[in-house]
């Protein structure tokens, strides 16, 4: 196998977030969106047209591209033997469409062949606020030059804020038990949010905005970037996947927070 | 006999202030978090700092009565008559927790008058105040000075103003200032010399040389660095009620500075965290959106601020700057990166320029022999 450069595709993957970006920046005021599964699973012509553009970018790499929507469209997945793309052209479609600024372009580079799950780099793109989180290689995480770091802030969850993300999809996991967690979580902290991005905000994690983050049975394109980055600004992160599987559990937070959390989690019987 | 406690044992903490106050009335105690430089002065116990006066260098042997690093540090363990905090802006939060419950003056030596408010909001100490170093040291020597001491630097006969708050808290060879003092003091420091200071520092960079002196013997870069320093003095004589015979003075005393060859003032010193000097309100994207505001397109300074956006250095906090130079394009370095807002004046000017500046620069660096060896960052610059 090849030796990769990592921070070679590190560059890739941000040129690659940021251009996409833009095409998001051109976004019309009313747009068309059709339905995949449930009426919240939306997507609109810009995120095929963004994935196309993408994986244009990233293919020359030589690594395989997995996106959002080439994967609906009926490719099929099990996981690459080696490194490979993973990118969502629009995490926060409903956002997107609606004009709420929390939606992103996400490009990851994971490896899912050894046992544990790597995610090697990341770059993000949220084009309405114009921020670009990336890692450089593996020397950190940033957001918009500027160095993240919270792996060394010490907070309470009751002094948290946490966001989540539920399943796209009604009925992969019971909406009472994620919503009772939701509730339980809003209770012992100073909110439970649903921003409606999952790598939005995961990102948001890093960048030491909200302390913790909680996604359930998200899509791995979803948080690949958004994971890449976090575990690099200090933060941790826990991911639950069944090998040969599309669909991923995480918690991520400062490392009380994530913890605490992820003991919630586990109580909540979401994970074991 | 109190201690003076200085968290910072960089340029200003170990080459300067040594010549501001007395070792008759004061003992030293240094605090810093490279643990090489703490553990050399516990082993060496004194250091020497050479100071450039009337074309000479003087010399000065100060003895460390004692050096730790922030963990070891407790200040309950000394009697301090003052702290100073030389560490860098960004590394100024970090030292809070080493201050906490101060009851002498906490003294802000950090080139930004907003760690004053950031230091008293973290402690909740109230006699926390601003000071201005007036003076260019060096955070290395020639190396034969090096050769004898390891741990020697070289300043300048400088001016220290501290906000007048202080009182008669202490003695020293310093100049207690009023609030207008300071501002004239920092207007001019931020403007006339951190300005075309770090242009001569970016340019020499480029260049391949080693200290800013260096950088001013190359007509090219000297040509750009003074017309730096009259864009900024033409904006500021419009900008301030500043006595402009002051203004003047300043500006010329400070090209002298910058050409002053016993400093050896190192380039990755001056240069260093480019991003931190191009800072929305800092001394190139701030200086630059002045003389817009004031009429006229510094085209010097536009060719500074191309030359940092330029600065290549792997070992610098910042030097993910280049990976962000070769992953998008200029027009997302202006706006996500330095925080220009979209169609405001110097976006749309640096927007059209950008590129070919920094071209011209590229250009300007291959095609000028400096007649000197090419740059070798010594471990210590880093």
């Amino acid at each position: 196998m090849r030796r990769m450069n990592l921070e070679a595709q590190a560059e890739v993957a941000l040129k690659a977030a940021y251009l996409a970006g833009e095409l998001l920046n051109e976004r019309p005021d009313t747009i068309a969106v059709t339905r995949k599964g449930s009426f919240r699973d939306v997507v609109s012509d810009f995120d095929t047209r963004v994935e196309r553009y993408l994986t244009t970018i990233l293919e020359p790499t030589g690594y395989p591209v997995i996106g959002e929507e080439s994967f609906v469209a009926g490719i099929g997945y099990s996981d690459p033997p080696g490194p490979f793309w993973l990118i969502d052209p629009i995490d926060g479609t409903a956002n997107f469409v609606a004009g709420f600024p929390y939606y992103c372009v996400s490009v990851g580079l994971c490896d899912f062949s050894a046992s544990n799950d790597q995610f090697l780099l990341g770059a993000l793109s949220m084009p309405a606020l114009k921020e670009l989180y990336f890692t450089s290689g593996d020397k950190g995480s940033y957001l918009n030059g500027r160095l993240l770091d919270v792996g060394a802030l010490s907070v309470n969850l009751e002094n948290s804020l946490v966001n989540f993300s539920f399943a796209g999809k009604a009925g992969q996991l019971a909406d009472s038990r994620q919503y009772e967690l939701f509730g339980q979580v809003n209770r012992v902290t100073r909110g439970a949010l649903r921003i409606g991005s999952a790598a939005a905000g995961v990102c948001n994690v890093a960048a030491g905005r909200l302390q913790g983050a909680v996604g359930i049975d998200n899509k791995f394109w979803d948080v690949a970037a958004a994971i890449a980055i976090a575990r690099l600004a200090g933060a941790k992160v826990h991911t639950y996947r069944q090998k040969g599987s599309p669909q991923i559990t995480f918690v991520a937070g400062y490392p009380r927070v994530a913890d605490a959390l992820l003991e919630m989690v586990k109580e909540a019987g979401i994970i074991p | 006999m109190k201690d003076l406690v200085i968290i910072g044992a960089g340029a200003i903490g170990r080459g300067y202030l040594p010549w501001v106050f007395s070792e008759q009335e004061f003992r030293y105690i240094f605090v810093d978090s490279n643990a090489q430089i703490v553990e050399a002065m516990r082993s060496r116990g004194s250091f020497s700092t050479y100071r450039a006066r009337n074309g000479r260098l003087e010399k000065k042997v100060v003895q460390v009565a004692a050096a730790w690093t922030p963990d070891d540090f407790r200040l309950s363990e000394t009697d301090p008559a003052a702290v100073f905090i030389c560490v860098g802006p960004r590394h100024c939060a970090a030292t809070a927790k080493l201050v906490e419950g101060a009851a002498c003056p906490v003294i802000m030596l950090e080139n930004d008058p907003a760690t004053v408010d950031l230091m008293k909001s973290l402690t909740g100490l109230q006699n926390v105040m601003f000071a201005i170093p007036d003076v260019i040291t060096s955070n290395s020597a020639p190396a034969e000075i090096l050769a004898d001491d390891p741990l020697a630097l070289v300043t300048e006969d400088g001016s220290l103003f501290i906000d007048a708050s202080l009182g008669d808290e202490l003695r020293g060879d310093f100049v207690l200032s009023s609030a207008d003092e300071i501002r004239k003091q920092w207007t001019a420091k931020l403007f006339l010399h951190n300005t075309p200071h770090c242009v001569a520092a970016y340019l020499g960079a480029l260049l391949r040389v080693k200290y800013v002196h260096e950088s001013m013997q190359v007509p090219e870069a000297s040509i750009i660095v003074e017309g730096v320093m009259k864009e900024m003095l033409n904006c500021l004589k419009l900008t301030w009620e500043i006595p402009h015979d002051f203004l003047e003075w300043y500006a010329e005393k400070e090209l002298a500075r910058f050409r002053n060859e016993l400093l050896h003032d190192p380039i990755s010193r001056v240069a260093r965290e480019p991003l931190r000097k191009l800072e929305l309100e800092g001394r190139l994207v701030g200086a630059a959106q002045l003389c817009l505001a004031q009429g006229f397109v510094p085209n010097n300074l536009l060719l500074g601020i191309a030359s940092a956006v330029l600065f290549d250095n792997p070992r610098d906090a910042d030097s993910h700057l280049t990976f962000l130079r070769r992953s998008v394009p200029s027009s997302a370095l202006l706006t996500n990166i330095l925080g220009l807002r979209r169609g405001e004046a110097l976006e749309l000017v640096l927007r059209n320029k950008l590129d070919d500046l920094m071209s011209r620069l590229q250009s300007l660096a291959l095609q000028t022999d400096t007649g000197l060896a090419p740059l070798r960052h010594a471990p210590h610059e880093s």
